[in-house]
Formats: C-alpha cells, structure tokens, sequence
C-alpha cells in the first residue's frame, strides 16, 4: 500500500482517538493544572478572601431573591411571597478562561465535581442568566452561554406574558421564537426564564426586548433580545445546585 | 519524509499567529485561516507527496489546546479538508500560483466546515448563516498575499 496513504490513515486515526479521548485527559490534568495554577492569578491565602467570597455569595443571592420579587411583585400584586428559588443553593464560581476559534463562547469555570456541580446545574450572574453546565471534571466545569448556537431556553415576557423559545441569534445576541402574535410583546420589557423548560428555575432574567419582528411563517412573533449579561466582562459566577426537586 | 527545520519553525510560527487572530480578530467577526494556507504552500512545494499530514495533525492539536477546543478537532478537520481539497482537484491542470489559491482556499472551507461540524456541540449545531464566515475566512488571507504579491511586482517594474 502507498505509504502516504498509510500515514494519512494513521494520523486520521490519532485524530479520532483524540476526539473521543482526549478531551477526557486533557481536561482531567488541565482542570488540575487548571485549579492549582489559578492561584497565580487569584490569591486564597487569607481568611479575609473567603470571607468577602461567602459575602459576594450572599450579596448575589439577595440581589437575585430581590429582583425576582420585584419581576413577581409588579406582574402578581395579588400572589406576594410566590418566589421560586427556595430550595436553591448556589456556589460562587471565576470564570477561568473561554474557549476560541470559530466554534467558541463556552467558559470553563473553577468549581466541579468536587464541589457538587452536576451537568444541567445552572448558572448566572449579577444581571442574569449565563447558561448551563455541559461538562463537568473534579475541578473545573464548563458552561455553554445561552448566546451559542445549540442551547435553548423556555422564556416568558415579564410585562405581556407572551411565552416563546430563547436561542442564539446570528449576530452574537438572542431571538425569542415562537412567540403568540396575540400576547402583544413590546419593546423594553424583559425576558425571563419560565418554569417550563424543566432546566431553568423560573425568573431569571435574561434579557430585554429590543425588536419584535414577524415570525418565519408570518403566523408567530420573533423577539429580539439584549442579553442581560457581558458575556465579555465576566468574572465571578453563581453556579446553582438543586437540592430538591421543585 | 525529510525534517527541515525551517519547515517546522514556519509552521509552529503560523500557528502561534493564527491563535492571536482567533483571540483577538476571531472575537469581532472571523480570523482569517492562514494556518491551511501554510500548510498547502508546504505540500506544494516542500513536501514529496503532499507529505504534510503531521505537520497538520501536530499544528491543529497546539491550536486546539491553545484555543481550548476539542482536541484532535483541527488536526482531523485539516487533515481531511486537504486532503478533500486535493481529491477534488487533482483532476485539474493549473498553473503553480492558481493551483495554490484554489487548493487553500478549498482546503480552508472544507478544514473549517468539518471543524464546525466536530467542535460545536451538539455536533453540527453551530451551522446556520455563521457558517458564511468561512468564505471571508479562506479568502482574506489569499487576498492580501495577492495584493502583497501585486505591490511587490509594480516595485520592481518601477525600479527595473
């Protein structure tokens, strides 16, 4: 046989075995290597650090308990006290790097298995919500934004209550799909998560309503959405994990 | 096989630059993908045989480990986008230069179409009017070397 065909095989093979494997391995030592050298970056020697952590932790939770009960307050005057994120506990996570290239977006963040992180956990910042976690390693997890093609969310209008589909749009930002052309969506009201998706608790904002289009077989609505998180600018993260089921 | 030096300087060279466009020029709209380009150039004129399978599968790991990819995506994606890009051209009978350009940019699209299919995850899920990228991607980069290669000759048309 040609040897250039051989070698062609070959290194064909050695790719293949990589794909399937070697994400395996290299993310077992990279998360490693990952959670040691990210001392470099972040400093954990002092007390004080952990205790301004638990306290961001707090504070978080708090202004994400507040801003639901605002969202609940103007939408159900009458339902006062209904919150959805009571059996919630959350573990405050960096955002170590993200991924490049042309199929890229995803964060790998410092907190995995080791600190319960399942995949499906959710996660969101100050302003919103950032995604969900794909994949998980002992240290380390990585979590796909909802800006990347692939991942979708069941979402509701705060204000008109029209309920549609969230996912990627081309141009890097959200499209709300499916929307009911007689739920009357308007423009700068905010997009929340809604509780039927199964993944996402719902109330969590994800964005504002910038554009509302014709939908594609001009019978639905399509909603442009402003996410509400800088995917570019973020640092410090809130992974929740689900003690109960709710 | 032969180990040339300068071969594997070029090569690692080019993948260090075309992580700094990923990061950078990648963020605002596409990077263009000098990498398959070089490594064309390589099998045309370098390689016996278009020898160049492990220069592709050793730059596309780097790349991928540097940009946090998938590993082994690149490698794979290159590795068949070049040699897709030679099956189907094979037939042909051009000129040196046209031959190269062809090639590369054939190569680039097939490279970055299989590595959208491999990288994105569920598979395939990043298809969509994105995916248009890859042309600006293949072709920036031959068209500044045109520009660069016509420049280059108007100089030396004026100095002569």
């Amino acid at each position: 046989m040609d040897p250039s065909r051989n070698r062609t095989i070959l290194y064909i093979l050695f790719s293949l075995l990589l794909l399937v494997v070697g994400s395996a391995l290299v993310s077992g030592v990279g998360s490693r290597l990952g959670f040691l050298f990210s001392g470099l970056f972040f400093r954990e020697d002092d007390h004080r650090d952990e205790y301004t952590r638990t306290l961001i932790l707090e504070l978080m939770l708090e202004n994400a308990r507040l801003r639901e009960i605002s969202m609940k307050t103007a939408l159900y005057r009458e339902l006062l006290g209904y919150i959805r994120l009571p059996e919630t506990r959350a573990v405050v996570a960096r955002v170590l790097y993200r991924t490049e290239g042309l199929v890229g977006g995803g964060f790998v963040l410092d907190r995995g298995r080791a600190d319960q992180v399942e995949i499906g956990s959710v996660c969101i910042a100050a302003a919103g919500l950032v995604g969900v976690v794909d994949r998980v390693e002992e240290n380390t997890c990585t979590v796909l934004p909802v800006v990347i093609p692939g991942v979708l969310v069941s979402a509701v209008c705060a204000e008109s209550g029209a309920m549609g589909l969230v996912s990627s749009a081309p141009d890097g930002g959200l499209r709300m799909d499916h929307v009911d052309m007689a739920a009357g969506p308007r423009v700068g009201e905010q997009v929340l998560t809604s509780r039927f998706g199964g993944v996402y608790p719902d109330g969590i904002v994800i964005g504002t309503v910038t554009a509302v289009e014709e939908g594609s077989r001009g019978l639905d609505m399509t909603l442009v959405l402003e996410p509400a998180v800088d995917f570019r600018r973020l640092g410090e993260v809130l992974i929740l994990r689900r003690t109960g089921a709710e | 096989m032969r180990f040339s030096v300068r071969d594997q300087t070029i090569v690692a060279l080019t993948v260090a630059v075309q992580f700094m466009l990923e990061v950078t020029l990648g963020r605002v709209l596409a990077a263009p993908n000098i990498l398959v380009p070089v490594l064309v150039y390589l099998a045309l004129n370098r390689e016996p045989r278009w020898h160049v399978q492990g220069k592709a599968f050793f730059s596309g790991l780097s790349l991928d480990l540097l940009t946090h990819q998938p590993p082994g995506t690149s490698s794979l994606s290159m590795i068949l986008g070049i040699l897709a890009a030679r099956r189907l051209l094979s037939a042909t009978i051009a000129a040196g230069e046209v031959s190269f350009y062809l090639h590369s940019v054939l190569a680039s699209i097939f490279s970055d179409l299989l590595f959208i299919l491999l990288a994105s995850r569920p598979p395939g899920a990043y298809f969509g009017v994105g995916t248009l990228l890859v042309i600006p991607r293949a072709v920036a980069p031959l068209a500044c070397l045109v520009v660069v290669q016509i420049l280059l000759f108007r100089i030396r048309s004026d100095s002569a």
